[in-house]
């Protein structure tokens, strides 16, 4: 994990921090004065998908991701300009509508890993330092799709889907698929299978997205079928109340 | 089983919507995979492909291994142009064509498992069910979709028609084509009735 601050805290608070050990190992600050920087993972692979890859070591540099070009620039249409050439964040968020898609629909599944990164590098530029957290340091594991929101199944078709978004009896994911294993890939990434797909979970960071104050978790769903060329990728953030439930924030 | 016109037309809809790259690349899993989605699971499956060098000659067992683990130690989720510069090889556009519908027939194959009667299923509904199960594939259609598998069973293909759409990124063009040649499989029904 990278931190905001990390390079920035004065020798007194890691002094402070030290003598309140269980605080500082669950996150939470017992007054309102100091905060819970914004953090990301190394699986917040926007850096990564540019021309000319870019460091970024606190907050102020992912603004720099937005306007550095992409490996690949895509033909796009449906833009607000009709046919349209994105190569860049600034592109998609300038001139993207709800029916944008490649011009080439074979590079649908690269343009989704572009489009979702940069919508978390938006999510973490917008999102600010939390002042308590009640995440778990490991949120991935093998019981995390009998706490998450149902919204994060992966559901191919569109009435399967509407059918149990609208049923109140269905609140989480494994309501929806019943996960037949998991594998933790690292502390920050894990694949949970069911039968006919498997989604991988990546945290691509934390911070407080929604300013209530408490700290929330960014992540990405890559959602496969065992055969078949299905591929969609979603990005989500959670959150963690008092009592320990989940919540969404926004998908 | 479908006719050569038939799977020629669902041939090109593959190529529209998997690409067509006469070079090993990786598909959105990080698998290696080449032509129309054909997926190679290991060196041993490369090196029944008939790559060639750029001269036009057959690559060699050496060659063809070289093009294999170079491209799959590449990150995924990448255009499959990206993956070109860490490869020599290529197979044919003939080879692909013979490849891509020995996949079709492959999945036609597999269509029997899950729905016996398959071989007297309207084309329409026949082509209608070959876009979802390339799609989704087979497991995933026979499990994550009752409604339409029901539907399939007992050939209510108006009932299959309003059960198709899949969510995005499926482009409604997609979505539209599935369900357009269901409902033309179930007027084809009321004509015979």
């Amino acid at each position: 994990m990278k931190t905001l601050f990390s390079t920035m805290l004065r020798p007194a608070s890691i002094i402070a921090c030290c003598l309140l050990i269980s605080a500082c190992s669950t996150q939470k600050t017992s007054d309102n004065h100091r905060s819970i920087p914004i953090s990301w993972t190394s699986d917040f692979t926007l850096p990564d998908l540019l021309k000319k890859p870019i460091k970024i070591d606190k907050k102020s540099d992912i603004s720099k991701l937005i306007s550095s070009p992409w490996y690949y620039t895509f033909k796009m249409k449906n833009t607000k300009h009709g046919l349209a050439n994105f190569s860049s964040c600034y592109d998609y968020f300038t001139q993207t509508t709800s029916h944008t898609r490649p011009q080439k629909e074979s590079e649908m599944p690269a343009y989704l890993e572009l489009k979702s990164m940069c919508d978390a590098a938006r999510i973490l530029m917008t999102a600010t330092n939390a002042l308590q957290s009640y995440l778990p340091k490991a949120p991935l594991d093998k019981s995390t799709p009998n706490f998450w929101p149902k919204e994060i199944a992966s559901q191919i078709s569109t009435k399967e889907a509407k059918r149990t978004l609208k049923d109140t009896s269905l609140k989480t994911w494994s309501d929806i698929t019943h996960i037949n294993s998991y594998h933790s890939k690292s502390v920050n990434q894990a694949t949970y299978r069911y039968t006919g797909g498997y989604q991988e979970i990546n945290i691509l960071g934390r911070g407080d997205v929604n300013h209530d104050g408490i700290q929330d978790l960014i992540i990405s769903s890559r959602d496969y079928t065992d055969e078949g060329d299905y591929f969609n990728m979603r990005i989500f953030v959670l959150s963690m109340d008092k009592q320990h439930h989940w919540h969404l924030i926004t998908d | 089983m479908l006719s050569p016109k038939d799977i020629d037309i669902l041939k090109h809809k593959l190529e529209e919507y998997e690409g067509k790259k006469p070079y090993m690349y990786l598909d959105s899993k990080g698998l290696v995979t080449v032509g129309v989605g054909i997926y190679l699971p290991n060196i041993n499956s490369a090196l029944k492909m008939k790559f060639r060098v750029a001269s036009g000659r057959l690559a060699t067992k050496e060659e063809i291994i070289r093009d294999f683990n170079s491209i799959q130690k590449q990150p995924k989720g990448r255009v499959a142009e990206y993956y070109k510069r860490f490869v020599e090889l290529h197979i044919s556009n003939s080879d692909i064509d013979t490849l891509t519908k020995h996949h079709i027939n492959s999945f036609q194959k597999e269509l029997i498992k899950v729905f016996p009667e398959y071989p007297t299923f309207p084309n329409e509904a026949k082509m209608a069910l070959l876009d979802l199960i390339f799609n989704v594939g087979m497991t995933n259609l026979n499990t994550q979709w009752p409604r339409l598998k029901k539907a399939v069973l007992n050939k209510n293909w108006e009932k299959a028609a309003q059960e198709s759409n899949r969510k995005y990124p499926i482009p409604p063009e997609r979505n539209n084509y599935v369900k357009n040649l269901f409902e033309k499989a179930a007027k084809k029904n009321q004509t015979l009735n």
